[in-house]
């Protein structure tokens, strides 16, 4: 799942999305593995290989996204056990959340607004997340 | 010898009269009865296909199913051709853009682009082992995509121009008036630094002004679409139309000399 959603964002999305900001799939999967995982060990192996496979293709910074993956996915998996994960909105904020905490540090560390280009990214993750879910649900 | 007797003589011969008379009045009359017979002979010969149909369908899916699936294969082959020949049509235009060209050049094929949203890049299945440099310029035949910003032993990665932290010298062509282009947050471009009388128009072209020595001289940018004044109100900046259309590059040259 990791592969395909990174072969995705990385060869076939740039191609097709007809919008300026497209969704970050590999954040989408990370969060999700962070919410469904039972395993802690695995669940931090499975989002910095997500953030890793993002990294290799990036233009600067790299290990950023594999640093930063492994920290949204421990606050999402640690954070939804003291909630009720069955809440159907809990994946949206948390998605969200990592979007924008995403984007902040982005802008912190190169003095850019790039938290501006976070929030359409915020919002085009959920509309994926909600189309995702229900294919899957579908299926 | 046939003998007939003599009493029905009569009969038989008003009997033969009778039908050479219905002979020729039917031979006068054989397109009314040809339309007469006609539905009644479609209807059983519409019968008889119809019949023929039904014993024979199994024959007939099978021959569908597979004329449907020889459909379906040149309809596959059609949309390749078509690629190959747009493919071709590509690389003769940068073939002969090369062969024209006065630097030393490397065809790249894009193979991924940059996942994020907040920088423009794209990565090349050529790297140093075909000669790629870091800092080598890389264009098509339209004008200017970018730089290459990274190497490895057989991909590289460009950085565009669309690129907010790529900074390009340029020049507006008409004027002459020298300014830095830069990408935008959502991936456009602009030329920064005009002077506040600045005389740039749209339609200008922007070449690059090789000031800085990262880029080359004259080579296109693209085009003025409109001039702005700038916030702080010290100058002014315009917004170009790349030459390239960057989100849809599929091949690249790389200047290696």
């Amino acid at each position: 799942m990791i592969l395909a959603a990174g072969w995705l964002q990385i060869v076939i999305l740039p191609s097709l999305w007809p919008l300026r900001v497209k969704p970050d799939l590999l954040l989408i999967v990370a969060v999700a593995l962070a919410l469904k995982e039972g395993s802690y060990p695995r669940l931090i192996v499975f989002v910095f290989l997500c953030g890793l496979l993002k990294d290799v293709f990036s233009m600067r910074l790299f290990g950023f996204n594999a640093l930063m993956f492994c920290v949204y996915g421990s606050l999402v998996y640690f954070l939804s056990r003291s909630l009720y994960r069955e809440t159907p909105w809990l994946a949206f904020v948390f998605l969200s959340c990592a979007t924008l905490a995403h984007y902040s540090l982005l802008s912190l560390i190169f003095f850019s607004p790039y938290i501006l280009i976070g929030l359409f990214e915020a919002v085009v993750n959920c509309l994926f997340l909600s189309l995702a879910g229900r294919a899957y649900a579908r299926k | 010898m046939l003998k007939i007797p003599q009493r029905k003589l009569p009969l038989f011969t008003a009997s033969l009269v009778g039908i050479i008379l219905i002979v020729v009045f039917t031979a006068y009359q054989k397109s009314l009865l040809l339309d007469m017979l006609a539905a009644p002979a479609g209807l059983s010969s519409g019968f008889i296909t119809d019949a023929r149909a039904i014993l024979n369908y199994r024959y007939f899916l099978n021959e569908n199913q597979r004329l449907e699936g020889e459909i379906l294969k040149y309809r596959k082959d059609a949309v390749l051709l078509k690629e190959l020949t747009q493919e071709n049509e590509r690389l003769k235009q940068l073939l002969s853009f090369k062969e024209q060209s006065p630097y030393a050049l490397a065809v790249a094929r894009i193979i991924a682009r940059d996942p994020g949203n907040w920088s423009r890049g794209v990565v090349i299945n050529k790297g140093f082992k075909q000669g790629i440099r870091q800092g080598n310029v890389v264009i098509t035949g339209l004008g200017l995509v970018g730089r290459v910003f990274e190497v490895s032993a057989n991909t590289s990665k460009i950085i565009l121009i669309s690129d907010m932290d790529n900074a390009v010298s340029a020049r507006v062509q008409r004027t002459r008036e020298e300014g830095m282009v830069s990408g935008t947050l959502l991936g456009g471009i602009v030329m920064r630094y005009l002077e506040k009388g600045s005389d740039a128009s749209a339609g200008d072209v922007v070449l690059t002004s090789g000031l800085t020595g990262n880029y080359p001289e004259s080579i296109l940018i693209g085009e003025v679409r409109e001039v702005k004044n700038e916030p702080q109100g010290l100058g002014k900046y315009c917004v170009i139309k790349p030459a390239v259309d960057l989100g849809r590059l599929e091949e690249v040259l790389v200047i290696i000399r």
